[in-house]
């Protein structure tokens, strides 16, 4: 035993630098909570944002709490979601490559919403685009484990997702290309862009129980992820059930991504990135970097949705625009200087 | 004391049929060595030993279950499995890989207990991975990989320990040591069954032999009686040197007997 934690110094010392790390996580998502409640088209200062925490009413109050707050909360939600996303399906696959979008979910959702959007459902009920959104991934899901079902592999799932987000996007092009509506064609390609402009409180009570249930499918299979190091055979030998593992897996990406899909649009390249940051800060196990990379994720999406309230135009930048032009030179920096790892 | 019984078992890759009525039985305290040349089932015959695909036909019993109703954790508890060639995925550190094999044993959200770290430390110990401990599996060479991946597969500590060619890739010294590790579990009354290509290593340190041919078993019994020309001959497609060293069989190709249609010089 002795012995034991003597020769396990170095990953002693990782653990320590973990715990580090995700305090200054926290840290940094309290600072950017506290920011995306001062920011916006009103200015209110420091002290009216503390006010709004009074129990006096006034219109700072409701434009923090009833505007910013939701928002803050949702860049929150989406991001960690999208990041743990990312982070069990790299480790599922045994690919740095793979994120939500491998296995078809954020298309298939990206469809249900345009459906909803392209027949102008959502003027019957807020609920309308999540819902379908959800249905959306939730469909595509059952017809990937139906595809996948006789593969052992990771490519058999890869293949059939590519395959599904293939069609979905397809979908998505023709209801752009049928469209006579020149406003409703707008305003899919806008949703598509992903945003948080407008959004609610009803909105977080989509994406908080999606998010909630998503969240602990994924981080259920955290020990058959770290059996997975050893590949699939390996993984088995060891007493994991692949197939339920990958059930969970897939159903919490889709649950999940279907919610924050719905809420905000497609958001690229967080779940992408984020197990990637994450990842240089753990002992490398893949049950370790789920947190953190829910934590990255939700740093990036909160970052991203300040920066484009403090962008001076007519129209708010649109959240997948900004992650992908800001997150991909930061994502190559650092994967040059972290030439590691995988 | 576990044994480990095939009985008739018939299994299949896809459509084709690898193995065909193979029948065996292992008790605890046994080295078996299960030989034969590529491609003739040795591994498939040990993956359905160790219950990851299933039989077509037959059975594989644990004692008086068959491994086929037995749960994935309890047959991961009673069965190791060291496959092939196995790498690693993600870079982890060398004490936690070799931690992988108390996955088994431990119970949904429990950390691990004293005895898991005993267990991990004395695998550690007996492969000679204790100095490698805190160093990350992907900056280790193959040799110190495959000691590692050993080590993982002790640190399960279940009764039977299938481990399919333990020894390719490592040097004379870690072929040597390997050997020794997997004889040592016998003396525990462990049964271990492995996959060997070097005939006179197999000879000298297993029990018994098993020789495989086209997906059926055509020789069972001790060494001696397991490496005789004939036998070779058939299973392997070439003559054979024999001879015995103090005491030791030694085996060595000759040449490859010519097959339809082509000579050998």
């Amino acid at each position: 035993m002795e012995r034991f934690r003597v020769n396990t110094s170095v990953t002693m010392d990782r653990s320590r630098a973990m715990i580090v790390a995700s305090v200054v996580m926290v840290l940094i998502i309290a600072a950017l909570v506290f920011c995306s409640l001062l920011v916006g088209a009103a200015h209110i200062g420091l002290q009216g944002v503390l006010d709004a925490f009074s129990p006096h009413d006034s219109v700072e109050k409701i434009i923090v709490l009833q505007l910013r707050l939701p928002r803050a909360i949702l860049a929150l939600l989406i991001g960690a979601i999208l990041g743990l996303s990312g982070a069990v399906l790299q480790a599922l696959l045994r690919n740095p490559l793979a994120e939500p979008s491998v296995l078809g979910a954020s298309n298939s959702a990206a469809l249900g919403g345009v459906i909803a959007l392209y027949y102008g459902l959502t003027k019957l009920s807020v609920f309308v685009l999540p819902s379908m959104a959800i249905g959306g991934a939730l469909l595509a899901l059952l017809v990937l484990l139906l595809l996948a079902r006789s593969t052992e592999g990771p490519l058999g799932l890869i293949l059939a997702g590519i395959s599904i987000s293939t069609v979905a996007g397809a979908g998505i092009a023709l209801a752009l290309n049928r469209s006579s509506n020149p406003f409703a064609m707008m305003e899919i390609t806008f949703w598509l862009m992903g945003s948080l402009e407008d959004r609610s409180f009803q909105h977080v009570w989509i994406a908080l129980p999606t998010t909630v249930i998503g969240a602990a499918l994924l981080a259920w299979n955290g020990r058959a992820l770290d059996a997975l190091v050893l590949g699939e055979e390996g993984a088995r030998s060891l007493g994991v059930d692949l197939r339920a593992v990958r059930a969970r897996a897939v159903l919490g990406i889709a649950i999940g991504v279907g919610g924050a899909v719905a809420v905000s649009g497609s958001i690229g390249f967080v779940g992408l990135i984020a197990p990637h940051l994450a990842r240089p800060f753990t002992d490398g196990r893949p049950s370790r970097v789920l947190w953190p990379s829910a934590l990255t994720g939700a740093i990036l999406v909160s970052a991203a949705d300040i920066l484009v309230r403090l962008v001076p135009g007519d129209n708010e930048l649109r959240l997948g625009v900004v992650t992908a032009f800001l997150g991909v030179p930061f994502f190559l920096a650092f994967l040059f200087k972290e030439r590691r790892n995988w | 004391m576990s044994t480990l019984t095939v009985h008739n078992a018939g299994i299949d890759l896809g459509k084709r049929h690898v193995i065909a009525d193979v029948s065996l039985q292992a008790r605890g305290g046994e080295m078996v060595g299960v030989i034969g040349a590529n491609g003739v089932g040795k591994s498939t015959l040990l993956r359905a030993m160790a219950g990851l695909i299933p039989c077509r036909h037959g059975s594989v019993m644990l004692g008086d279950t068959s491994i086929a109703i037995m749960s994935p954790t309890a047959r991961a508890r009673a069965v190791a499995y060291l496959p092939q060639g196995q790498s690693f995925h993600w870079s982890i550190s060398v004490a936690h890989a070799v931690g992988l094999g108390r996955l088994p044993h431990l119970g949904p959200l429990s950390r691990l207990s004293p005895q898991d770290e005993t267990a991990i430390n004395s695998a550690m110990e007996r492969a000679e991975v204790r100095d490698l401990a805190g160093r990350y599996v992907t900056e280790l060479s193959g040799g110190e990989r495959s000691r590692v991946l050993l080590a993982r597969a002790l640190a399960v500590d279940a009764p039977v320990l299938l481990a399919d060619e333990p020894t390719a890739a490592l040097d004379l010294y870690h072929q040597l040591h390997t050997m020794e590790i997997l004889r040592a579990l016998t003396g525990d009354g462990k049964l271990v069954v492995a996959v060997f290509h070097d005939l006179s290593l197999a000879a000298r340190f297993c029990d018994r032999l098993l020789l495989l041919h086209e997906g059926t078993l055509i020789a069972d019994g001790p060494p001696q009686q397991i490496l005789n020309s004939d036998l070779l001959e058939r299973a392997y497609g070439i003559e054979v040197l024999q001879s015995a060293i103090e005491g030791q069989t030694v085996v060595l190709p000759r040449k490859r007997k010519p097959t339809n249609g082509t000579t050998t010089p």
